[in-house]
């Protein structure tokens, strides 16, 4: 029998196995590239950065897929099975910072692993870091900055979809704008001029905020864009198809 | 145990401009299977998506289990609305969708899941995308009945399947009905095939209940009256006539409205045939457009 107050907890374990299936051929991909991009391209004579550190442009694009993806493959199908559109968002939401942070958790072992293993492979990677965070010392906050970020992006796929099911097309074309903006800002917190040419062209300053500043104003841009997707969804129409 | 009674009051539902349905009342009984007819267009499928919380009325008001559904954890997963679901990117196997129900449907019985799904053959492990579109329907009528829960909505779920595949789903609503009383909505076309599931009737037209009766009241609200066409016409005077027949001099009448004790024994003494009106016929002229 089911208890009534757990299925949001049920809902965000189906939801990060699931995704967290995709994510498992996702990870290898990418190392696969940073393994052998090398070998294959002779020019790249030294990988120019860590694995924890080249796992985090391309899990943006992966977030903001996935967030794109979950909200149209589940979301209609979770209601039609009397599951309450606020479980269903606190479940989604609970289970794609699960995926965040085991993107990075997984990223950061498998660097871990790479340097263990430097002296029997020969092959060295830099362990240099990203440009705007230091990776190289105390690894917990990176995990946590880079995790933060991709949610962000996660948040901004599922943002486009859940105005498309608020307000139809149109909806769904402001909230590309929207999400464009959203994770713009993310990036501006943490990269500043290195960001997105929106932002360049809005003519918004490096912020050049302290790591707790940014990331305490990353939480509130979470927060904001889990609330926006709970207004648009708490009493969005559903058709049976 | 909660009783999962339905109660609509004055509901109206508006998409923009268009109104779908206008101020329905009507309440639903335990134990009871109701059959919701009406043409393409009338607002079955919308009066159904109210019940099962896909959408909220415009106004009035909707309860079940003296609740307001729409989302109440309470209640929404004691509905289930089984409707022609579209399957065409789904990877999963029947598996999945049975432990999917195991977790979220609080009723969910597997074992008779299992053995529906037996019974209407169907693969447990193959892709869903990959069966056929009557296997499909077989699929959701099978979730339908092993969700076992008090309030079950087939709309249309049918259509797809093959004439004996349907009987089997007509015997199992009945014998399902024996084992576990519920509130079954089943919503149709098929009314001439389904009609001896109903033991009550509602008719939707132009998003308006028109008919909100017990299966025998509605039909014994219809009569074909046969004989000479002098004498039937005498007798239908005054009554409302629904179609007309006429062979050679003979000429038979469908009627809408009661007939008395008395009618009948005029009737017999005029010589007139007093026969049955199918479901199906009495709908076909009730929801007549006026051309």
């Amino acid at each position: 029998m089911n208890t009534k107050n757990n299925t949001m907890f049920k809902v965000a374990t189906d939801l990060f196995l699931f995704q967290m299936k995709w994510t498992l051929w996702f990870i290898p991909a990418v190392l696969g590239f940073y393994l052998f991009l090398p070998i294959v391209l002779k020019e790249i004579t030294e990988v120019e950065l860590n694995f924890l550190s080249t796992m985090f442009n391309p899990s943006k694009i992966y977030m903001l897929v996935i967030g794109i993806i979950s909200a149209l493959a589940f979301f209609n199908h979770y209601v039609q099975n009397g599951i309450t559109r606020k479980d269903y968002v606190s479940g989604s939401a609970m289970a794609a910072t699960g995926v965040a942070f085991s993107i990075m958790i997984i990223a950061s072992i498998i660097n871990g692993i790479l340097h263990l293993i430097e002296p029997l492979t020969g092959f060295s990677p830099s362990n240099t870091h990203i440009a705007f965070l230091d990776t190289t010392s105390m690894w917990i906050i990176p995990i946590l900055v880079f995790s933060l970020i991709i949610l962000c992006y996660y948040i901004a796929g599922w943002m486009i979809i859940a105005g498309f099911q608020r307000l139809g097309g149109w909806g769904c074309f402001v909230f590309i704008l929207i999400a464009l903006l959203y994770f713009s800002l993310t990036d501006l917190l943490w990269q500043g001029d290195i960001s997105h040419p929106l932002i360049n062209a809005i003519g918004i300053t490096d912020p050049n905020l302290s790591t707790p500043a940014a990331l305490f104003c990353t939480l509130i841009l979470i927060a904001v864009g889990l609330l926006l997707i709970r207004m648009l969804t708490k009493s969005v129409a559903i058709q049976p198809k | 145990m909660m009783k999962f009674d339905v109660f609509l009051e004055n509901v109206t539902k508006e998409y923009k401009k268009f109104v779908a349905l206008k101020d329905i009342s009507f309440t639903l009984e335990p134990g009871k299977i109701y059959g919701l007819i009406g043409r393409n267009g009338a607002g079955k499928t919308t009066l159904l998506s109210l019940l099962g919380s896909l959408m909220e009325p415009t106004s009035g008001q909707i309860q079940i289990g003296g609740e307001t559904p729409f989302e109440n954890k309470k209640i929404m997963p004691y509905v289930s609305f089984i409707f022609e679901v579209d399957y065409k990117d789904e990877h999963e196997p029947i598996t999945s969708y049975f432990s999917f129900a195991n977790q979220y449907r609080p009723n969910f019985d597997i074992e008779y899941a299992k053995e529906l799904a037996a019974r209407f053959k169907l693969p447990l492990d193959k892709p869903i995308r990959s069966l056929s579109s009557g296997m499909q329907s077989a699929l959701n009528v099978t979730l339908g009945l092993a969700h076992r829960n008090p309030v079950t909505i087939f709309d249309e779920a049918y259509v797809s399947m093959d004439a004996p595949t349907r009987e089997i789903f007509y015997q199992e609503v009945l014998e399902e009905q024996q084992r576990h009383p519920r509130i079954m909505i089943l919503s149709t076309h098929l009314v001439s095939e389904m009609d001896y599931l109903f033991d009550h009737v509602l008719i939707l037209d132009q998003g308006k209940l028109i008919v909100n009766e017990s299966f025998e009241e509605i039909i014994s609200r219809g009569a074909s009256v046969t004989g000479i066409a002098e004498t039937v016409d005498t007798f239908v005077k005054n009554r409302n006539a629904l179609s007309t027949q006429t062979l050679g001099n003979t000429k038979s009448v469908m009627i809408y409205g009661n007939l008395s004790d008395n009618d009948l024994f005029e009737a017999e003494k005029l010589g007139l045939e007093i026969g049955p009106v199918s479901l199906q016929e009495l709908f076909i002229h009730l929801t007549k457009e006026v051309e």
